[in-house]
């Protein structure tokens, strides 16, 4: 067989297979309006905001959320498995200013978009996006799961 | 020395180091690399080190095989399909993956260049 025929047929796989696993993944949500949740008070209305994401075996739901700069944006882990939400690019997350794996452990941990460690089911993560842009997150642990964050 | 025994010496090389490094590395940090094995391997109850360990063994002895030398079409083209499957198994994550793309093709490339001519 020439050269040619197992470019084009590589080629021809990669699209084929490839496009099938793009066509059965769900759609980007467009920036939804998050309903209002009524809260109580003190820890609970702390560790909730209005602004969540839920993260199920499917990924990250909606996956494209606009927020304003300041606001809190909570990670809800809905799925089987541990989720690990962080700044891109895996597996570095030196995406959002100031972020960075390296710096997980450290005292700037908790001032990075970075879980730093896994998220059990059932368990939130939150972080507040003080930088104005559009930041790209994914699941540590899956890093297929993948979403954006705009931040006005 | 011919110019297509140094591209295959450089492919060898090339991708003799992906291996070892991917199976360096999900040593060194193992929630980076759990993520990109299929889904459905997590339904079969197999630990998550069982299978870092296993394809992290996979990987050095594929990696040595295409640094000996020896019967490297098979070596190439073992690494082609393992590339492939890294892509398609992980399409989602194309944006990080894309580069294994480019390595499948070099794998195909170094395939090309030593299987034995009719």
């Amino acid at each position: 067989m020439s050269t040619a025929k197992y470019i084009i047929i590589g080629i021809i796989l990669l699209a084929v297979v490839g496009g099938y696993l793009l066509w059965q993944n769900p759609s980007v949500v467009q920036a939804p309006k998050e309903e209002t949740e009524v809260l109580g008070t003190g820890e609970e209305a702390m560790s909730e905001s209005d602004f969540k994401i839920t993260y199920t075996n499917g990924g990250f739901s909606p996956r494209e959320m606009t927020v304003p700069a300041g606001e809190t944006v909570t990670f809800v882990n809905e799925s089987s498995r541990e989720m690990w939400p962080a700044s891109a690019q895996h597996p570095t997350h030196t995406v959002y200013p100031g972020s960075d794996i390296k710096k997980c452990g450290t005292d700037e941990a908790s001032a990075i978009f970075d879980a730093c460690s896994p998220v059990s089911t059932g368990a939130v993560y939150t972080f507040v996006f003080q930088e104005v842009g559009e930041w790209f997150y994914h699941d540590h642990l899956n890093p297929s799961a993948f979403g954006k964050i705009i931040v006005q | 020395m011919s110019s297509r025994l140094t591209a295959a010496r450089l492919l060898r090389a090339g991708l003799a180091f992906t291996f070892l490094y991917a199976s360096w590395s999900s040593f060194t940090d193992p929630a980076s690399w759990i993520g990109f094995f299929p889904r459905f391997l997590f339904t079969l109850g197999i630990p998550d080190q069982v299978l870092l360990a296993g394809f992290s063994l996979y990987e050095v002895v594929l990696g040595l095989w295409l640094l000996v030398g020896r019967q490297t079409a098979f070596a190439a083209l073992l690494a082609a399909a393992t590339l492939a499957g890294i892509v398609v198994l992980n399409w989602g994550a194309l944006p990080i993956t894309f580069r294994d793309a480019g390595l499948f093709f070099a794998a195909l490339a170094l395939f090309q260049l030593t299987k034995k001519q009719r």
